[in-house]
């Protein structure tokens, strides 16, 4: 504060230029000299301030005034000219002074401001930061300075600096006093105190003992700004004046200064943080199971840790930085989840360092040397840099190989389980089993059935056509022999799968004998190989191959799980597909001969039928009906062979023919039973056989119905249903048979029923279908379309379950 | 077809014979559970009686086992059944003559 006298000695000088320059005007007579007196207020106004020429000035305009009485000039125009000049250069000399000081005060705030942000920019710790605000602000700008940080939630005294003979004391005892509290801090009150009083001091006092402590100081003028740093309040600037007063103006400079000192302590305290951040970050990243990897915009790695190097191929972290990044990814063969190739600028940190904000990609990538199979999740994230700083790219690699192969395996059997049960003819479906195979599992996929001594190709897949043509052509020109010692017909024979993964010139020679076949072979580039074999029922029924030509991969033991795994599918389903092919043709044979391929138009009559074969698995055989003209009339029948097995089966067929050869032949119907009970008790297996029979005259007036151990048929005659017919024994059990007929005259309007226990028999809820229910589904029918219709109406209302056993029935009407 | 899960057999030793006596129905789906019982009945003694009295359904399946065990040779009777299993002998003509008929167990 040194300019305050400064300021006293240069007005005591003009003031004293002043009378000198009176004096010497009135001293010399010959010479009017007043004018000059205006020197004095300029030349204090070189030196001080506004105030201090300002009273220079009065005392000259004083002086020029009474210069009239020595130069005995007054109300001359000589004496208002000279008074005038005096006038108007005092004033110009406190103008002059004002600009000055206002000069002087502007460029001292611009050196306090420039030495903050000298500090700010540093980037020291923060006891370096303390000390240089203190030495910049004490005493230019205070006598006492104290600062108060945030450091967490608690609040810190960083920094007391004083000046003076007691400086160290007084820094002691403030230092002591602690800081202010948390939500002072936090309120980021800015306050100036210009004048401080007693009242000011007694508010602030803690004790008697601590305000005489603050009496001390002799505080004139006090201003507490907050430290503000990233728009957050992060301490407090106290700033003490003792001899001289603070003004709106020093409260200004005072935040803008907080505000640079906030963010030196900010960057002090952030740096020191940071580097251990740093190291804790790097220890984090180096044992993360994730692979990590940093690129420098121009391509290169700046840093990659265990897991990064382990997935890449690298011993070390450090041996893969050292590589090149090209070499790096030239190493790999990369493909997209679909299967296209990935080209190097689609990888996630490339994006990144092209400004980009890339989604995670899914990447499959098969090392080209080892042809292993890597399945990837690569994510990138730029890291935020200040302008100037090269960009960088994060680059996380997750490997998902295991959830991936798992996850395909799944689809792929999920897919291949539908295609085996939708599709029954087998060699379309081993067709297509091959087409899924490829590429997803191999480049290469052919499915192959021992026919005879060779090995017969039925399904042969690779996504190029004129590959699959190719490969057609060479299957037909070399035919395998089921006897070769080696694969395919080596796994059809022991049923153990083959896994070979390196295809060299060595292996080829002694597996293809012929060197033609070989150099076509070769032309395949085939790189690995699986043969496993297709098991149903415990045996091989034929192989399954898949082989890597293009793609260069290697096949891992759970490829050759999974490839085992399609073989077992294959295998059961063509086997079921056998079967099942064999069955509906064995099912197709016998319904030919159950039933007649269509009821005869016979005039006057009206037929109709309905046949409900039990499901597939009960394929008892059992039920049959025909209707057929003989020599004397017609014959209607429905009968029911019980036996198990296929052979009862087709005695069923048997038993209609007896009886329609017979009944044809003979035209009587228990010559025709007759026939057919002998040849059924001929048999050593018991063949049971019932049999309800109507015989029609050709006038269609008469018929004559009879049973053989079988349910009597229904007549319904004017709506109303009841059984007609003469029981006697079934056929097959007894050789001393005989039957007789019940004759019924028959109506215009009659319908007549004939059917198997298959209706009555049918399984409900609760119950069995019963006689009752037929009578009551037949109640009212006018036709014998109505009554088949109402009987198959009622039994789908009933039934529950499965179909356990056929069900027949024949109607037949007079119009 | 469900299963009739009420079906059952039991075998009783009765003098010289041995009881077979089926609980529920009697179709294709509980024949082959009767026809062990028979067979092992048959095993154990000379004569077998197959008592139907608990029987409330059977089908061509049961009677042609029946049958089979009638024609088998070697002493069999059967005791009479409910009406509606009787009615499936007289449908076929599995009568008195070719078949003993009894309306209690020789033991009851």
């Amino acid at each position: 504060m040194r300019r305050r006298t400064e300021g006293a000695w240069a007005t005591l000088v003009g003031i004293a230029l002043v009378f000198a320059l009176s004096y010497l005007d009135a001293a010399w007579d010959e010479q009017n000299i007043a004018a000059t007196i205006v020197i004095a207020p300029f030349l204090t106004a070189m030196f001080t301030g506004a105030r201090q020429t300002a009273a220079v000035a009065v005392f000259a305009i004083v002086a020029g005034v009474l210069s009239g009485g020595y130069n005995d000039n007054y109300g001359s125009d000589d004496y208002f000219v000279r008074l005038v000049v005096v006038i108007a250069g005092a004033a110009f000399a406190v103008l002059a002074a004002r600009s000055r000081r206002a000069l002087a005060d502007d460029r001292h705030r611009f050196e306090l401001l420039r030495g903050a942000a000298q500090i700010a920019d540093a980037a020291v710790e923060i006891p370096g930061v303390v000390d240089r605000v203190g030495a910049l602000l004490v005493p230019a700008f205070a006598d006492i300075c104290v600062i108060d940080v945030l450091r967490g939630s608690a609040v810190e005294r960083l920094g007391v600096v004083a000046h003076g003979p007691d400086a160290a004391a007084v820094e002691a005892r403030l230092r002591e006093r602690g800081p202010w509290t948390l939500e002072a801090i936090r309120s980021g009150r800015q306050l100036l105190v210009a004048h401080v009083d007693e009242e000011h001091l007694r508010r602030n006092a803690r004790s008697e003992e601590d305000l005489e402590f603050l009496r001390s100081l002799r505080e004139r003028s006090h201003i507490n700004v907050p430290l503000r740093s990233r728009g957050r309040n992060v301490g407090t600037l106290a700033l003490l004046a003792t001899s001289h007063p603070y003004r709106e103006s020093d409260l200004e400079l005072a935040i803008l200064l907080a505000g640079r000192i906030g963010l030196a302590l900010d960057n002090a305290g952030l740096f020191a943080e940071l580097e251990s951040l740093q190291g804790r970050l790097t220890t984090a990243l180096d044992t993360l199971a994730e692979a990590v990897t940093i690129q420098h915009e121009n391509g290169s790695l700046v840093y990659a840790n265990e897991a990064a190097a382990a997935s890449l191929g690298y011993a070390t972290p450090a041996e893969l930085l050292a590589t090149p990044p090209r070499e790096i990814v030239a190493a790999f063969e990369s493909f997209h989840e679909d299967g296209s190739p990935l080209r190097v600028e689609e990888l996630p940190a490339r994006r990144v360092l092209a400004g980009l904000e890339p989604e995670p990609l899914l990447v499959r990538a098969v090392h080209r040397t080892t042809g292993e199979e890597r399945w990837r999740i690569v994510k990138a994230t730029a890291v935020p840099v200040r302008e100037g700083e090269p960009r960088l790219a994060v680059t996380v690699i997750e490997d998902v190989t295991e959830v991936k192969r798992a996850e395909l395996a799944e689809r792929f059997l999920a897919q291949v389980g539908a295609l085996l049960a939708s599709d029954l003819d087998y060699e379309q479906t081993l067709a297509k089993v091959a087409d899924l195979a490829v590429p997803r599992l191999a480049d290469w996929c052919a499915v192959t059935l021992p026919a005879g001594d060779r090995l017969r190709p039925v399904a042969v897949a690779h996504s190029d056509p004129e590959k699959v043509a190719f490969a057609r052509d060479y299957q037909e020109r070399y035919p395998s022999d089921i006897d070769a010692p080696t694969g395919s017909a080596q796994v059809l024979r022991d049923g153990v799968s083959q896994l070979v993964n390196r295809i060299d010139d060595a292996l080829l020679e002694s597996v293809v004998a012929d060197p033609e076949q070989r150099d076509l072979v070769r032309t395949i580039g085939l790189h690995a190989a699986m043969v496993v074999p297709m098991v149903a029922a415990g045996r091989v029924i034929g192989v399954i191959t898949l082989a890597a030509a293009e793609s260069a991969r290697t096949f891992s033991q759970s490829d050759l799980e999974l490839a085992e795994e399609l073989g077992r599918r294959a295998g059961t389903a063509v086997e079921n597909a056998r079967l099942y092919a064999e069955r509906s043709h064995i099912a197709a044979t016998l319904q030919r001969g159950l039933l007649p391929d269509e009821l005869p138009a016979i005039e006057g009559l009206r037929l109709a039928s309905l046949y409900r074969p039990a499901g597939e698995e009960n394929l008892v055989g059992g039920d049959f009906y025909d209707a057929f003209p003989t020599p004397t009339g017609w014959m209607l029948l429905v009968g029911d062979v019980t036996g198990r097995g296929a052979e009862a089966a087709a005695l069923t067929g048997q038993a209609r023919h007896t009886l329609r050869t017979a009944g044809m032949l003979l035209g009587d119907p228990d010559a025709a039973f007759e026939q057919l009970n002998r040849a059924l008790v001929q048999r050593t297996e018991l063949t049971p056989c019932t049999v309800a029979l109507v015989h029609v005259a050709p006038d269609l007036r008469t018929a004559a119905v009879r049973c053989a151990g079988h349910p009597q048929p229904l007549l319904v005659r004017d709506g109303r249903p009841h059984a007609v017919g003469h029981f006697g024994p079934m056929l097959g059990a007894w050789p001393d048979s005989s039957w007789s007929a019940e004759a019924v005259a028959l109506r215009s309007g009659d319908v007549l029923v004939l059917y198997s226990d298959g209706v009555t028999d049918t399984v409900g809820e609760h119950e069995r279908f019963g006689e009752p229910r037929l009578l009551a589904a037949l109640e009212g029918v006018a036709d014998a379309e109505a009554a088949v219709a109402a009987v198959d109406a009622a039994l789908n209302a009933f039934q529950r379950g499965p179909q356990a056993d056929d069900t027949a029935v024949l109607a037949l009407n007079l119009p | 077809m469900e299963p009739a899960p009420e079906f059952s057999v039991t075998r009783r030793p009765s003098g010289e014979a041995v009881v077979v006596a089926p609980v529920g129905e009697i179709d294709l789906a509980t024949v082959d559970e009767l026809a062990q019982a028979l067979d092992a009945a048959r095993e154990e003694a000379g004569s077998v009686v197959l008592d139907l009295r608990e029987v409330t359904f059977m089908d061509s399946a049961g009677l042609r086992l029946v049958l089979e065990a009638s024609l088998a040779g070697g002493a069999f009777a059967v005791v009479r059944g409910p009406r509606e299993v009787q009615r499936i002998f007289d449908l076929v003509g599995l009568d008195e003559r070719r078949l003993t008929m009894l309306d209690q167990p020789p033991d009851g």
